[in-house]
């Protein structure tokens, strides 16, 4: 039998109004896993989180936590713990009464309510902090008493809205380090709301993607970079070129016409794709190489150069081909990155498998 | 060691003690200018006119009118009885008007609170005696009160409601609930909600969220409006007046006819001081019981800083 997912939306809708916060959106996540909702702000990831918690009532749908349907269940009798934004710390409490608030409210002996709070207070590294209140501690202290105070109640799920955003940035990467680390050692399912991309691939099993109130794509964040389903998680998720082509011919050598030149494709993607019908080939710059001369292999095409930035690690090469489509490559061969310049032609080449087609 | 930023009435003396160098105070005092010189104008001035009066008989210092306040017991029954309706008057007013305020920051729609809040405040653009006029015609002998209880037949004579001193804690909490209102209203409307819905999320059901988390942080709220509508009781006098039908003195109406009736002034004024002292005593103990508690806090929290 097939393990039941801890957490399974099902189907889930809310509006405010005439907004269409959240739609349809359907979600499974496995017991332990580190699970990322990212999207831009506005698009309903802090609303799922939100229903997940029980601070809001989805208009349609369902929520189950473990199995049973928790659409009815108040916010104070779910299994689950949040870490707001604000951290929302109770500032009439000091740190130790913050981090025992919820083991009280389960009536735990004294004794054990202070030996629980000393534990996950030292699992965050707060030792020591525990008769000072939340204003006398820095942005990154407060974070992690909001973290040890929902941890300490042991929730099958603990659910983070953007937790780290105000945080400054290096701080935010040291955090995240500590977080993934927090994750495993408490063995505790995280869903994680944010609207940083490269936070939800430094730290998640699984990234939904999420635009309008809609889940658009739901896998691993290598799957979803490697392979995206549709032109917003190809821009939202890293950096990707978007050429517009036309469907020329289907399997078994599935081929594209990019302004006339035809070039062969790994897969037309999902769906079935009619002949001539329009789609757009994502390229990642990094997947970009450029030659002086033509390049072997059928995906190449003709370009001239129109900037180059030296970014440090990595440098990109602006490109446009004929046609007027912009394409920017990343590269790392500094001796190449010297010898073009603007206006110079050189041809773009790329491995067929790292191309794909999403509609337009 | 730094300074604890905990946010509390006691807190500004603090701030304003570690800014600025000798001028600082000075200076910084100046949007209260305006205020500062209508107070002493309207305030200190008259009462420093006033004290004299008070402290001679036949043109020499003497305190023989405070030892004859002191000694007579009529003087120390009214006092006491201004500060006891004062008291209950001021603790009804608390227990009606938190649940109002709590309505109108925390459950009305923000769309309707604002019709909600002229509610609240339509009964100031009223005179305070014709508010309490119409309290005569309710609790009056013939009032509607007394009425519908004949009518029901649950009572054979009309029952005396009025002129009572529960009449006058009726009118007091009738006047000053929107004082109490807005001022609590005030201070939970900063209340940041998140901080209620991390209660919730703890495990905390509704109830216990309000009494650990909502009200410990509006507790600013409800010793301001407290002072206030104290204050505003003990010196209130055409709702007693009216009210309390002349039977029922407090302090008010004692002072006024001091000046007004017998024309002693001597005597009006050394009542006047001596309610002035009481209330300073009073508030002075209240602050010095709340600073210590605050203060017991801040050592606990800056010990371990």
């Amino acid at each position: 039998m097939p393990e039941i997912p801890l957490i399974k939306v099902d189907r889930v809708s809310k509006r405010y109004g005439p907004v269409e916060a959240v739609q349809g959106v359907s979600l499974d996540v496995e017991r332990g896993a580190f699970v990322s909702l990212l999207g831009p702000s506005g698009c309903g990831k802090s609303t799922i989180l939100r229903m997940i918690a029980g601070f809001e009532r989805p208009d349609g749908g369902r929520i189950y936590i473990d199995g049973s349907d928790v659409v009815d269940v108040p916010a104070h009798r779910r299994p689950v713990n949040m870490v707001f934004q604000s951290y929302a710390l109770f500032p009439h409490l000091t740190v130790f009464d913050n981090v025992a608030f919820g083991l009280r409210r389960k009536r735990l002996a004294r004794e054990v309510v202070k030996e629980q709070s000393r534990h996950f207070l030292g699992l965050v590294g707060l030792e020591g902090m525990e008769a000072r209140y939340p204003s006398q501690l820095s942005g990154g202290q407060q974070q992690r008493v909001a973290l040890a105070r929902a941890l300490a109640n042991r929730p099958k799920v603990l659910l983070l809205d953007e937790p780290l955003g105000a945080l400054d940035l290096k701080l935010r990467k040291r955090m995240q380090v500590e977080l993934k680390q927090l994750q495993r050692e408490v063995g505790i399912t995280f869903i994680y709301v944010t609207h940083d991309q490269d936070e939800a691939l430094a730290l998640s099993d699984q990234i939904a993607v999420m635009n309008r109130g809609e889940l658009l794509q739901y896998g691993p964040g290598r799957e979803l970079y490697d392979s995206p389903a549709s032109e917003f998680v190809a821009n939202f998720l890293g950096e990707a070129n978007l050429l517009p082509c036309r469907i020329l011919q289907q399997n078994p050598s599935p081929a594209v016409d990019i302004g006339g030149t035809a070039i062969a494709v790994a897969s037309l993607g999902d769906g079935a794709r009619e002949v001539g019908a329009a789609a757009l080939l994502v390229l990642r710059p990094e997947d970009l190489a450029i030659s002086r001369e033509p390049p072997l292999g059928p995906c190449r095409l003709p370009a001239q150069i129109e900037d180059k930035v030296f970014l440090g690690a990595s440098f990109l090469i602006y490109l446009r081909l004929d046609g007027d489509i912009p394409l920017t490559a990343r590269g790392s061969d500094r001796a190449f990155f010297d010898s073009v310049d603007a206006g110079g032609k050189v041809w773009v080449g790329w491995q067929a498998e790292r191309a794909r087609l999403v509609a337009p | 060691m730094t300074m604890p930023a905990v946010t509390s009435v006691i807190d500004y003396e603090a701030v304003a003690s570690s800014r600025g160098g000798r001028l600082g105070p000075l200076r910084e005092v100046w949007p209260l200018w305006p205020g500062l010189v209508l107070l002493v104008l309207a305030f200190a001035l008259p009462l420093l006119l006033i004290f004299p009066e008070s402290v001679s008989v036949k043109g020499r210092l003497s305190t023989a009118i405070y030892r004859s306040i002191a000694r007579d017991s009529y003087y120390w029954s009214v006092i006491g009885r201004s500060f006891w309706l004062s008291l209950v008057s001021t603790l009804i007013c608390l227990c009606l008007a938190y649940p109002v305020a709590y309505y109108l920051v925390r459950v009305v729609r923000p769309s309707r609170a604002r019709f909600a809040y002229m509610i609240v405040i339509a009964p100031l653009f009223t005179s305070a005696v014709i508010r309490a006029m119409a309290w005569l015609t309710i609790l009056g002998r013939r009032g509607i009160v007394n009425d519908a209880l004949a009518y029901l037949g649950l009572i054979a004579e009309p029952l005396r409601m009025l002129y009572t001193e529960e009449a006058v804690v009726v009118g007091l909490v009738y006047i000053m609930i929107p004082f109490m209102v807005l001022t609590i209203a005030a201070v939970l409307e900063n209340v940041d909600g998140t901080l209620e819905e991390a209660s919730r999320d703890l495990g905390a059901s509704p109830w216990v969220t309000f009494w650990r988390v909502t009200f410990p942080l509006s507790v600013p709220g409800v010793l301001a409006g407290c002072f206030l509508v104290f204050a505003l009781c003990l010196s209130s006098y055409v709702t007693p007046a009216l009210l309390g039908g002349g039977r029922h003195k407090v302090i008010a109406m004692l002072i006024f006819e001091q000046f007004m009736r017998t024309f002693n002034w001597p005597l009006g004024a050394a009542l006047a001081c001596v309610l002035l002292i009481a209330t300073l005593l009073i508030v002075w103990g209240y602050n010095r019981a709340l600073s210590r508690r605050f203060t017991t806090r801040h050592r606990v929290a800056g010990a371990a800083a």
